[in-house]
């Protein structure tokens, strides 16, 4: 995957949360985006996203220009609650977006969906509405119907931060398995463990400045203090 | 431990529900009762009324019907006023706020004088049919509005990202996604707008409108029953607002999402 950053610049009314930041990256599969609340870590997903907009600069996922109709239909989005359809079935949440959306006759759209939450464990709740569901499953279903679009690249926000651990193995099993079928991803996390684990890539950001990347060996040796500092705190 | 076992404290605990719930409507007689019986020359004579079952009757359809009609029409306009306030174009949204506040201000005994005396006559329309059932539509479109505008506010907007990654455009995301939440979340607050209407529609007999307030009034004036006309009255109401209360509470616990 090749990442490319130029001047890019987004506020809130008069706060400046990014201000003239570039970045750029090939061969990159699974980046982690890591730092404090309120470091901009998540603001800087939804602009790679393209879930929201900003005021100056550009940004290109493999060439895409990110937020374009294109690009949207390459990407699943997972936040950290509540992105299911809470008056559809999970079954309903991901026919729907085929069925009425994707073009698929209801036929072919049940069986891609049921085929799916087959292979990844999720059959037996297939005609559960979202809110009858653990937020591990709930999630792991949100992922489902991104795969069931044939998503290429996944954004996750914080995905596990409302979950327990036994929840949060369940979804981050999820995600790596996600690796092993060739998908890309950015995933903002507080899991060190499993960004070293999943990632290839990482960016610790603070007050709005990517202050430190590299590979996962970062997360071992770490070479400025604020990063030295935050990874202390986290482990 | 019970000494009549688990069953028979089941039996128990209905048969005291039971008879709470009966003593709960004999007291609301008794009220009643005592009302009445206090009023000089309080013997009732509800036979005098029986020439008149169809006329009453007739008078209970009417009532139903433009009921049912107003809370249709209120309901979609006031949806279509839900649009035209989150619209980019000020103007739109100017007007919108102008006519909620009007609304909410007036008395609705004076917007459905206005409508017929005033409107009605420069717009040359003297249909009563037309006329009250157009005021009391406007006069509670802008309820249903506010119904519609905290019923989308009760919605998590990350589905509204989730729709746009989808493809879905503005109509297949109100369609399929936020208009059946809405409706959900709508329900016991719109239960309680019909049977607002329902009461409210009791004002068109201002205009003369043949429904059941306006006949009930007729027939009271030609037998001079007029204590037994009200006490019908209440009862026919009634008998059209409870069961659709109950069917509300119904639906609600059914729904549970």
């Amino acid at each position: 995957m090749k990442i490319e950053i130029n001047n890019l610049t987004k506020k809130y009314d008069a706060e400046v949360v990014f201000n003239d930041v570039s970045l750029n990256l090939e061969d990159v599969e699974a980046v982690a985006l890591i730092g404090k609340s309120g470091s901009g870590k998540s603001t800087l997903l939804r602009l790679l996203s393209g879930i929201e907009s900003f005021d100056k600069g550009s940004i290109f996922i493999n060439d895409d220009i990110v937020g374009t109709r294109d690009f949207k239909d390459k990407i699943g989005f997972v936040f950290q609650t509540g992105s299911l359809f809470p008056h559809k079935t999970v079954l309903d949440n991901i026919v729907l977006i085929l069925e009425k959306i994707k073009g698929f006759s209801r036929e072919e759209a049940i069986e891609k969906v049921e085929g799916l939450l087959k292979k990844f464990s999720l059959l037996e709740h297939k005609n559960k509405y979202p809110y009858m569901l653990s937020g591990g499953q709930q999630q792991r279903v949100s992922i489902v119907r991104s795969l069931a679009v044939d998503a290429e690249l996944f954004f996750f926000d914080e995905p596990t931060s409302a979950l327990d651990p036994v929840l949060t193995k369940e979804v981050l099993d999820m995600i790596k398995e996600l690796r092993i079928l060739g998908k890309k991803f950015f995933i903002v996390t507080h899991e060190i463990a499993f960004a070293k684990n999943v990632a290839d890539y990482v960016l610790f950001i603070e007050e709005g400045k990517i202050k430190e990347q590299g590979g996962v060996e970062i997360l071992d040796h770490p070479t400025t203090d604020a990063f030295r500092g935050f990874l202390e705190q986290v482990l | 431990m019970n000494w009549l076992g688990k069953d028979s404290s089941f039996t128990y605990m209905k048969i005291k529900k039971a008879l709470h719930y009966i003593l709960s409507i004999l007291t609301i007689m008794l009220g009643v009762y005592l009302v009445i019986i206090n009023i000089p020359n309080s013997e009732l004579h509800f036979e005098k009324y029986i020439p008149y079952l169809g006329y009453i009757a007739s008078g209970m359809g009417w009532t139903i019907f433009i009921s049912l009609i107003i809370f249709i029409l209120s309901f979609v306009f006031g949806f279509f006023m839900f649009f035209t306030v989150r619209s980019k174009v000020p103007y739109v949204k100017y007007l919108t706020n102008h006519l909620t506040n009007i609304m909410f201000g007036s008395p609705m005994l004076v917007v459905v004088i206005v409508f017929y005396f005033f409107i009605g006559t420069a717009l040359k329309v003297d249909s009563k049919l037309v006329l009250g059932i157009s005021s009391l539509t406007i006069y509670f479109a802008p309820f249903m509005m506010k119904l519609f505008i905290s019923a989308y506010e009760g919605i998590d907007k990350n589905q509204l990202v989730v729709c746009d990654l989808f493809g879905f455009n503005k109509i297949q995301m109100y369609r399929y996604v936020l208009f059946p939440q809405m409706v959900k979340i709508m329900l016991p607050p719109l239960s309680g707008q019909l049977s607002t209407i329902i009461k409210s529609s009791s004002l068109l007999y201002l205009i003369g409108f043949k429904e059941l307030f306006y006949n009930i009034s007729t027939v009271q004036s030609k037998t001079f029953a007029y204590t037994e006309g009200y006490l019908i009255l209440l009862a026919l109401y009634l008998l059209i607002t409870i069961p659709l209360l109950q069917l509300t509470d119904y639906l609600e616990k059914r729904i549970k999402i």
